[in-house]
């Protein structure tokens, strides 16, 4: 789970720099929304509602509809 | 476009969603939902991503924004229930996947970067969807990699689910009544 909302901060600061004055405005808006902040909280003290992703799980539901499609 | 009020035409947009939804994004359960969603879409993209030739790979990304609207989206369509009834069973696994499929299907996340041409292009998203969305539903059901098999057996219906998701957008309503097929 760190490693996604590492990757979420990394690709929010560089789309920012790109980004024109007003949008930036509205893109810092959404990023500082307490919902987030508090939900990477609770992830990081380890008491979620969803179950954590199963990674392997994944990869075989994307196998799977690979070969069927 | 210049001025104080060049955001103005995009900020019309805003005003069909109301203040209670806003209120109920605003939650810790909302926060979390949101980041789950969108790692199963990062992790989505990395599946795809094995299917495609290493040179390509770099071309395709996620891109935050339009994934966090997407989950708000789901979100919202998979607990707006909560304000009609006092359901304390929550609602169902399949409806969680579908609002996650029917969303990230709606609002194509994955983006491709650069001057980049593929067949693939207009696969991508429905096929992150599916994967995002049964994923989802399997692993809150507790299903194991050793029961997909069994699940869909010999179906042909997730070749027509990957053909309805591109070509006819289905909202959660109708992805959760085929959803309930793959129980």
């Amino acid at each position: 789970m760190s490693e996604i909302i590492t990757r979420r901060r990394q690709v929010t600061e560089a789309d920012l720099s790109f980004m024109p004055a007003s949008q930036r405005a509205f893109a810092a808006k959404r990023l500082s929304r307490p919902s987030l902040a508090a939900a990477q909280g609770s992830i990081n003290s380890g008491k979620l509602k969803l179950k954590p992703v199963n990674r392997d799980l994944v990869h075989a539901v994307g196998k799977l509809i690979h070969e069927r499609a | 476009m210049s001025g104080p009020d060049e955001n103005e035409f995009f900020r019309r947009f805003n005003i069909h969603i109301s203040e209670k939804v806003l209120e109920r994004l605003d939650t810790e359960e909302a926060g979390e939902y949101i980041l789950k969603a969108v790692e199963y879409m990062y992790v989505g993209l990395e599946v795809f991503l094995t299917f495609v030739p290493k040179e390509k790979r770099d071309y395709y990304y996620v891109n935050v924004s339009l994934a966090e609207i997407a989950a708000e989206a789901a979100y919202i369509d998979v607990f707006h229930k909560n304000d009609l009834h006092d359901l304390n069973d929550g609602p169902s696994t399949t409806k969680h996947g579908a609002a996650l499929a029917a969303w990230v299907n709606r609002h194509h996340p994955i983006q491709v970067t650069g001057d980049f041409e593929d067949d693939s292009l207009a696969f991508t998203n429905a096929f992150v969807a599916l994967v995002s969305g049964l994923s989802l539903m399997w692993n809150e059901e507790g299903r194991v990699v050793t029961d997909l098999a069994e699940i869909v057996a010999e179906d042909k219906r997730i070749g027509s689910l990957i053909y309805d998701l591109m070509w006819r957008c289905p909202d959660y309503r109708q992805i959760t009544t085929i959803f309930s097929l793959f129980k």
